[in-house]
């Protein structure tokens, strides 16, 4: 069966506060001068390797597994999963 | 104070005949993924999950309150303080309910003398989150000031059936003259154990 890479991004809702993404974007790249940004989220990436037969079935899969064992808190957390 | 205690390792069983159950503070797994996420799934809370449907009072302190909400046996979630780094100091927090049996033995709005130490204590609750715990009076304990950015303040809940407590600050730091400071006592939490569980009768 061939394997295939997986990203599962976990993210912070939108409508919650990202404190790290702020202090990034006040502290160090608006301090730069780079007033033309102005949000800036940050998030968790998992890598995973995985046998399936096709790349829709192991995103399919790692979903599951995600919101089976809570890798990510839907309370406060988005989560987006992808392969090549 | 009275209890005969076990130490109960995350991978084995819970003993039969156990009156509570105590989820002490520290590390489990580094806080790797999220604080209390991988713990959440050892074999133990299988059978705190049980106990706790059975209305055992189980309490869970600082990483053990985080175990207990990544576990789903109380709401909300526990994220990253406001200023992103570790804590460790002395607070306030005030009872809001004191009909659980962590906390029957205090006065509704009085004040407690405690420490905090965490990374991760950031009480959210989402709005549909807030309004089961308003209504059901699942907020147990509250910080005087807001110190890390939880909502509402909040420092410590219960589930709807309240046998299931979990808070952020430590109280078996505020128990005893000798770790603590003169006007630091949280023993009425472990006392309000001893009353509910009947072991007081020794």
């Amino acid at each position: 069966m061939p394997v295939f890479d997986v990203r599962v991004t976990i993210a912070n809702k939108q409508s919650l506060p990202d404190p790290e993404g702020a202090t990034i974007l006040q502290d160090l790249v608006r301090r730069n001068n780079n007033t033309d940004v102005t949000e800036i989220r940050t998030a968790r990436l998992l890598k995973f390797k995985v046998s399936a037969p096709t790349a829709q079935d192991a995103c399919k899969n790692i979903s599951e597994m995600c919101r089976e064992l809570r890798i990510y808190n839907p309370l406060v957390s988005e989560v987006s999963v992808e392969s090549d | 104070m009275g209890f005969e205690v076990e130490y109960v390792w995350h991978e084995h069983r819970l003993p039969s005949g156990v009156d509570l159950v105590v989820l002490p503070g520290g590390f489990s797994y580094g806080d790797r993924l999220r604080a209390g996420a991988i713990a959440a799934h050892s074999p133990v809370i299988r059978d705190i999950r049980e106990l706790g449907a059975s209305r055992t009072p189980i309490i869970g302190i600082c990483n053990g309150f985080q175990i207990l909400v990544e576990a789903g046996l109380l709401p909300g979630a526990l994220l990253l303080n406001d200023s992103l780094s570790f804590m460790c100091k002395w607070t306030h927090i005030s009872v809001e309910n004191n009909a659980t049996p962590f906390t029957r033995l205090f006065e509704r709005g009085e004040q407690i003398h405690i420490p905090v130490a965490n990374g991760q204590g950031r009480y959210y609750a989402d709005e549909a989150t807030m309004r089961e715990l308003t209504d059901g009076n699942q907020i147990v304990f509250r910080y005087a000031d807001d110190i890390n950015g939880s909502t509402m303040q909040i420092a410590g809940v219960c589930n709807s059936e309240r046998n299931i407590v979990g808070m952020m600050p430590h109280p078996e730091r505020a128990s005893e003259p000798e770790v603590g400071p003169a006007d630091s006592d949280a023993s009425p939490i472990f006392r309000s154990l001893l009353q509910e569980s009947g072991a007081a009768r020794q």
